[in-house]
Order: structure tokens, then C-alpha cells, then sequence
């Protein structure tokens, strides 16, 4: 489902001439495994995830996701790859404040012109949306109305509404407390293994990793490279 | 466009008191230098209408300036008086000379002395009422008749010229026989009345009545139809020609002596004009002096322009300030929005809808502001003739 491959990613720190490069050897993932990302701070989860997702492209080697080459595609075929295939999740929910619940949810519909897409999207929200336990009456509600784990189940709505094969959660639990955080891992590894899809979460929370397959540590396969730019 | 535009309004509507600000920033960029450039080039062009159509004035030698602004805008009650005798010397085959007097008021308002001439001149006609028909009478412009709350068939008296003096002559009681109707032109802002009844005023033309037909009511006091209820015992504070007493009303002296405020003077022709010119140029010894207003009024635009320009690049300031602070709103604000603008990217915005909403959203902005700009300047404009009356 996700493989790296001898993949180099640069990244430059502002001035021209500083930049580091990432390197990751080999990488992969099987379809439908729910795999915990874990590794300290800064030492290259969410650019993993990133890469994976297409938001960023690497200098060097092979990825592919969901059975396609992305290292080949150019911005707009990485961008409708990943309308199609990725649901993405961010630590800080990362919810349009002017939109409401449903729109939030909806929002990937908006910026596809895959009309099968949207169709089917929008045959899915109500289930969808009462699984994540979204109230009717939440669904008009702006996001600064919402509670911080509401705001996450919206977050996660609008990630999976596409029924995407690969869902990429960078940290979603980070803002949560202890209880919220059970909780919505749960939601998200009830949800993947429901309907198989492949689930990268990349978290600093030890505790809940033996939830999942396969918990990878990015330091025995990623490394950062300082590099002359 | 479409995706844009709906996420820039769904935007732009959540923060609505951003939107707002901006908006009625952009309004006052709009509306503060433009409006009164506007209102000024509006009050230039009144000016110069006003002085092009009197095309020359005579009157006692003084300031240029004073003569045209007393003689076109009314505001002549300092300005020294000449005789009549110099309104019949002027030329009757070269030029009509329209006398004005203008000494007295009326709670305020001048009493302008004229002849009829001065209604043509003017293009002025009734909204009401009759021209006046014997001494005592006058017709009103329309502010006036607004302000002084009087219509045809009403009263008004004379402002006594000195509370002390008490051998002056009486303030005296004029009937309003007609309103004029608006011109937006300080032709609304007066009271017209014949010379003769100016001069009465002054105190040259009298009339002889039995002291019991002139009983006081109060001084000033309007009455509806015309009679004043008498109160026996004491004499009135003011004179009133009536009826009965008009026909005792005469002229003692020559009426080439008597005073008159200025003359305005239409040259038949624009040889007539120059010669008229020359003629009052070339006698230096003359206590009379001939201008041009429209010249006078020039060379005072010439001066407020300098001046004009000062304030005009005073509110270009402003303009460039409410303009910085729409920019500096803006770049905050989308600056804020960043993570917004970059969580759309991510989960699979392009980047021409991403540049789409922030130009929408600017575009909105400007276009709803323009909007507002313009409708207070168009809401300034319904009070545009009072505000040029006001700058004038």
C-alpha cells in the first residue's frame, strides 16, 4: 500500500544556503495495517506523512501510495491523488472556522471535480457523521461552538467522507486529554479496519500504540542528512 | 471562480466586522478626497456662473473683491453707498443698469433693493403669491421665506439699524406679496424690494398719517391678513404703508442723490462692455469704480486653489492612510489565516483557488466598499446645493 524507496527528500531552512536532507532507505506499509509513527520531536514524522501524502515531493527515489507512483506526478496530479486516496488529519484539527460542521466534513467534495466523488461522499455523510457520534443538531454549528473533541470528530469526518484507502494522522490526539484521546483512537482504528483502510498515525503517545499493527520508529529507518544546499 | 468566490463570502461574512472596517475604509479613501473636490469644483463653477452672468458692477471705489462678493452673494450692508446719479449716467443706448440696495435686513436677511430688471436678469419667478404692486411690498426667496417662516400675504419688519438712537427712523413693516421659487443661488436667500421702497426704508421717502392709524402691536410681530390690532395709548415702533396711507407716501430731494449699494451694468454688446471699461478706467478722479466679477471671481478661485491644493493633498493623507490600513489589515490577516490557507492546500486546494479567495476576497472588499463610497458621496449629493451655499 505505502513504499519508500531509497527516497531523498531536501529540505531548506530559510537561507539559501542551509538545508538538510532526508533520506529513507525502504519504507512500507501493507493495505489495511493500522501503523502507529513514533520517533521525538523533529526527527521527520510529518514530513513522512507529507511525502506519503503528496504535499511534498522528494529530489530522489520511489513512492508509491495506494498502488500509484507519486514520485512522477506533478502538483495537480499529486493534489487530485490525494482528494481521492489520502484523508489527512492534523494535530490542531485545522477546521475552516467560516464554514459549518457539514461544510468542514464536505469540504474535499468542494475542491474535487470528481463528481463520483462527491455523489458517493455525500450518500455517505449521515452514516458517517453518526458514527463519529456528531450530534444532527452540531451539523450547522460554526467550529468555535464545538468542544475540542467534537472538533477532532469533524476533523476526522472531513478526512474520511471521501473513503479515502489511506488515512494519514499527524499527532490528532496531541491537543486531547487523556480520555478524548482514547477515545477518538478508537474511532479511527474501529473505522480503518472496518472497511481497510490503511491507517500512518504519527504519535508521541506510547500509551496507545499497542493498538495498533505495527508501530514504526522512524529512526531505524529515516535519517536527516545536513547537506551545502 | 465560483469555489472562490463562495469561500472568500462565507469568509468574509464570519468575520464581518473585519469586513466592515475594511470595507468603510475603502468607503473613506473613496469618499474623503473625492467628495469635497467634488463639492468645490461644484462651488467654483457656481461662483463662476453666478459672476459670468453679471457681466459688469458699479459701484463706490474700494476693495474689488468686497464690491463682487457684496454685490453677487448679497453681503453688501457695510459697503459704502454711491448716489443714483451714477446709475442714470450710465449710458442707456450702451448698457442696462440695474440698481441694488442693500442696507437693511429682516430678522437677519438682507432686503435687497431692485428693479424689475433684476428678476430677469436673474430668471426668477414666483412659486407663489404676486409681485409687489405699491411701496411696502416684497417678494421673498425661497430659503428665506423657509427660514423667516413666512408666505405671501404675511409680514415681515425691518431690523431697526440702531437700539439706541432713538430719532432714527422706525423699522418698517413690508407685506409679502409673492415667494420665489428656488434657484440654489443666494437669490433664495433674500428679500426683494423695490427701490423705492429701500429708500423708504432709508428714510427719504415718507408718508403723512394720523398717529391714532399707526398703533403699536409689538414690534416684529407677523400678522395673517395684513392689519395690525391697535392698542390705544401707545404708538407703534414701527411705520406700515397700507391702503389707506400709501397714497401720502412721497420723495423729498433730487433721486439722482439718493443712495444706492452698487449697479450691476449689462453691456448691450462687447463694444458697449469695453467702452464702458475704458471709460471708468481712464477717470481716476471718479469715487466710482467699474469690475468685472467674473475677473474678481478668478483671481479669488486662483487663490483657493493654492489653498485647495494644501487640503487636497491634506486628504490624499488620509486616503493613503485608510489605503495602508486595508493593506495592513489584509497582509495581518491573511497572515493569520495562514494555517487556514495552508490546511486547504494540503487537504487538496489548488493553488489558483487558494489565490482565488484571497483575491476574491479583496475584490469583494473593494467593490462593497467602492459601493459604500459612493453611496455616501451620492447621499452627500442630495445635499449638495446647501453645501456649496454653505462653502460659498
Amino acid at each position: 500500500m505505502i513504499f519508500f524507496d531509497a527516497v531523498i527528500y531536501c529540505h531548506r531552512h530559510g537561507s539559501r544556503d542551509a538545508a538538510s536532507r532526508l533520506r529513507v532507505d525502504h519504507w512500507s506499509v501493507n493495505q489495511g495495517q493500522c501503523v502507529a509513527l513514533v520517533g521525538a520531536s523533529g526527527s521527520g514524522k510529518t514530513t513522512l506523512l507529507q511525502l506519503t501524502g503528496g504535499i511534498l515531493q522528494a529530489a530522489s527515489g520511489t513512492i508509491e501510495v495506494a498502488g500509484k507512483r507519486l514520485s512522477g506526478l506533478d502538483a495537480g496530479a499529486r493534489r487530485d491523488f490525494r482528494l481521492a486516496n489520502v484523508g489527512f488529519i492534523f494535530q490542531s484539527f485545522e477546521l475552516l472556522p467560516h464554514l459549518t460542521v457539514q461544510e468542514n466534513v464536505l469540504l474535499p467534495c468542494r475542491l474535487t471535480s470528481d463528481q463520483a466523488l462527491v455523489s458517493s461522499a455525500l450518500k455517505r455523510l449521515d452514516p458517517l457523521l453518526e458514527n463519529l457520534g456528531l450530534d444532527v443538531k452540531l451539523r450547522g454549528r460554526k467550529p468555535e461552538f464545538l468542544s475540542q473533541g467534537e472538533r477532532q470528530r469533524v476533523a476526522i469526518g472531513r478526512a474520511l467522507i471521501t473513503q479515502p484507502r489511506v488515512i494519514l494522522a499527524d499527532e490528532p490526539t496531541g491537543n486531547l486529554d487523556h480520555q478524548l484521546k482514547a477515545t477518538i483512537v478508537e474511532l479511527l482504528l474501529k473505522h480503518c479496519r472496518e472497511n481497510q483502510t490503511t491507517l500512518v498515525m504519527a504519535t508521541h503517545d506510547l500509551g496507545c500504540v499497542h493498538q495498533f499493527d505495527v508501530t514504526s520508529d522512524v529512526k531505524e529507518f529515516l535519517r536527516w542528512e545536513d547537506s551545502d544546499g | 471562480m465560483g469555489n472562490a468566490l463562495r469561500f472568500s463570502l462565507a469568509s468574509l461574512t464570519y468575520y464581518w466586522r473585519r469586513s466592515l472596517l475594511l470595507g468603510f475604509c475603502i468607503a473613506l479613501a473613496i469618499y474623503v478626497p473625492l467628495t469635497p473636490l467634488w463639492l468645490i469644483a461644484r462651488a467654483e463653477h457656481a461662483l463662476e456662473d453666478r459672476a459670468q452672468s453679471t457681466p459688469l458692477i458699479l459701484a463706490t471705489k474700494g476693495s474689488q473683491t468686497d464690491l463682487t462678493l457684496s454685490a453677487l452673494y448679497f453681503d453688501g450692508q457695510g459697503y459704502p453707498m454711491m448716489t443714483m446719479e451714477e446709475v442714470i449716467r450710465i449710458d442707456g443706448e450702451r448698457a442696462t443698469a440695474i440698481p441694488l440696495h442693500m442696507r437693511f435686513t429682516s430678522l437677519g436677511t438682507t432686503i435687497v433693493g431692485t428693479t424689475d430688471d433684476y428678476y430677469q436678469l436673474r430668471g426668477l419667478t414666483l412659486a407663489e403669491g404676486t409681485w409687489g404692486q405699491r411701496f411696502g411690498d416684497c417678494v421673498i426667496g425661497a430659503s428665506a421665506a423657509k427660514t423667516l417662516k413666512v408666505s405671501s400675504g404675511e409680514f415681515l419688519t425691518t431690523d431697526p439699524k440702531t437700539i439706541f438712537n432713538l430719532t432714527a427712523d422706525y423699522p418698517l413693516r413690508i407685506r409679502v406679496t409673492g415667494v420665489l421659487r428656488a434657484t440654489g443661488t443666494p437669490d433664495d436667500d433674500v428679500v426683494f424690494v423695490s427701490m423705492d421702497t429701500a429708500w423708504i426704508m432709508e428714510g427719504i421717502g415718507h408718508g403723512h398719517f394720523d398717529k391714532g392709524s399707526q398703533q403699536e402691536t409689538s414690534s416684529g410681530e407677523k400678522s395673517m391678513d395684513g392689519t395690525a390690532s391697535a392698542t390705544p395709548g401707545k404708538e407703534k415702533l414701527y411705520l406700515e404703508i397700507n391702503e389707506t396711507n400709501v397714497g401720502t407716501f412721497h420723495f423729498h430731494g433730487l433721486r439722482s442723490s439718493y443712495p444706492v449699494t452698487a449697479c450691476v451694468v449689462l453691456p448691450k454688446d462687447t463694444r458697449a462692455e469695453t467702452l464702458l471699461l475704458g471709460q471708468y478706467a481712464s477717470t481716476s478722479e471718479s469715487l466710482v469704480m467699474l469690475v468685472q466679477p467674473l475677473g474678481v471671481i478668478q483671481g479669488v478661485l486662483d487663490s483657493v486653489l493654492r489653498v485647495r491644493n494644501l487640503v487636497l493633498a491634506g486628504l490624499l493623507l488620509v486616503t493613503a492612510a485608510c489605503l495602508l490600513l486595508v493593506i495592513f489589515i489584509f497582509s495581518l490577516t491573511f497572515r493569520l489565516r495562514h494555517s487556514e490557507f495552508d490546511s486547504l492546500a494540503k487537504i487538496g486546494a489548488s493553488r489558483g483557488l487558494v489565490f482565488g479567495i484571497y483575491a476574491c476576497e479583496i475584490g469583494v472588499v473593494l467593490v462593497v466598499g467602492g459601493l459604500m463610497g459612493v453611496t455616501l458621496a451620492m447621499l452627500t449629493s442630495q445635499f449638495d446645493q446647501y453645501l456649496i451655499r454653505w462653502i460659498i
